[in-house]
């Protein structure tokens, strides 16, 4: 498979991957541009590959930025409208995304991958190279972080 | 699904909402880097330490390296490749090593094309300033995939060779490749002629 078909298939929806750990559009391009610059000519699961070099990076810039982009406590935030749930109020939104980027490195993953990719746990699996009981472990445990830092515990 | 559930998923998607094809800023992947390797760098250093002995072997000319009357047996022609690791290839893999009586290397692993030089000796040689075509392979052949991680160790790190007849025998640190003879040397410039 060349290399365009792969940017062609997988390039917007790794941006996406990324800005959902970054936090914006222009530095997950840069992120997801940094990945395909440095491909291996040989790639046993090329998704599994970019998928898997894009969170690293993306990690590394939420390192080098970690004092900005850590989780701030919002408290007593009031629910979010019920009457229209598909659209958060942009200030809601962020605060669950930033709550979603204070997670492990490997809870973060399956975070994103099974809630914005809508990835089945042995896809994920598959994905990361892990079992799928990690998949469901990790998954636990971000959700009850996530539910206590968003009050809903 | 709870209440969570559903707002981290909401959220993530209205995020990803906002990233659409017409916003991103490139339609194209960007130019590969092909860092220098540890590998890159030991045999670059060999070949510093290595530039007395070969000189006694070879001479430069005003278009670059020439071999005098003792070239390797193996310069001047294209090599197809047999085997690897003891593994018949398919003919139509297309694999081939290619080493002209000057210092230009040409070769294919069945999916990317390199072009460059190569340093040899009767029984080494070593590939540099090797560009690699950047096709990449996602199939779950075993030879094909032989193929390119032997042809990798060769581009890396160089090999061990030796001619009998038409049978050139290369081998890398791990794995060991049998061409046969396929005609003359393909490069940039034509064979020079022993002197």
């Amino acid at each position: 498979m060349r290399v365009q078909e792969l940017f062609d298939q997988h390039y917007l929806g790794l941006v996406r991957i990324a800005a959902s750990v970054v936090g914006d559009r222009e530095t997950a391009e840069d992120v997801v541009q940094d990945v395909f610059a440095a491909l291996p000519s040989n790639m046993d699961n090329p998704r599994g590959y970019l998928t898997t070099a894009v969170f690293n990076k993306s990690r590394s810039v939420l390192r080098r930025r970690k004092v900005a982009l850590r989780y701030r406590v919002v408290p007593d935030q009031p629910p979010a409208e019920s009457a229209d749930q598909h659209a958060l109020r942009a200030d809601e939104r962020e605060r669950v995304l930033a709550a979603i980027r204070g997670l492990p490195d490997r809870q973060r993953q399956v975070v994103v991958l099974r809630y914005l990719e809508d990835l089945p746990p042995a896809e994920v699996a598959d994905l990361l190279g892990i079992s799928k009981e990690a998949v469901a472990s990790s998954l636990n445990r971000a959700m009850d972080s996530l539910r206590k830092k968003l009050g809903r515990s | 699904m709870d209440d969570v559930e559903d707002l981290v998923r909401t959220a993530l998607r209205d995020n990803a909402a906002q990233i659409t094809q017409d916003s991103l800023r490139h339609n194209a992947p960007p130019a590969q880097r092909k860092p220098a390797t540890r590998s890159a760098l030991l045999v670059a250093a060999a070949f510093v330490v290595a530039a007395g002995g070969v000189t006694a072997a070879v001479t430069f000319g005003g278009d670059g390296l020439h071999w005098g009357s003792d070239a390797p047996a193996y310069a001047g022609s294209r090599w197809n490749l047999q085997s690897v690791g003891g593994t018949e290839v398919p003919a139509d893999l297309g694999a081939y090593v290619s080493f002209t009586r000057g210092d230009d290397f040409r070769a294919h692993d069945g999916v990317n094309a390199m072009t460059g030089h190569y340093d040899g000796t009767p029984t080494s040689v070593r590939p540099r300033d090797i560009s690699v075509t950047t096709a990449l392979y996602a199939g779950d052949d075993p030879v094909r995939k032989a193929v390119i991680s032997a042809m990798d160790e060769l581009r890396a790190q160089g090999a061990q060779v030796s001619v009998a007849a038409d049978q050139l025998v290369v081998r890398t640190g791990t794995q060991e490749m049998v061409f046969t003879r396929g005609g003359p040397a393909t490069g940039r410039g034509t064979p020079v002629p022993s002197r």
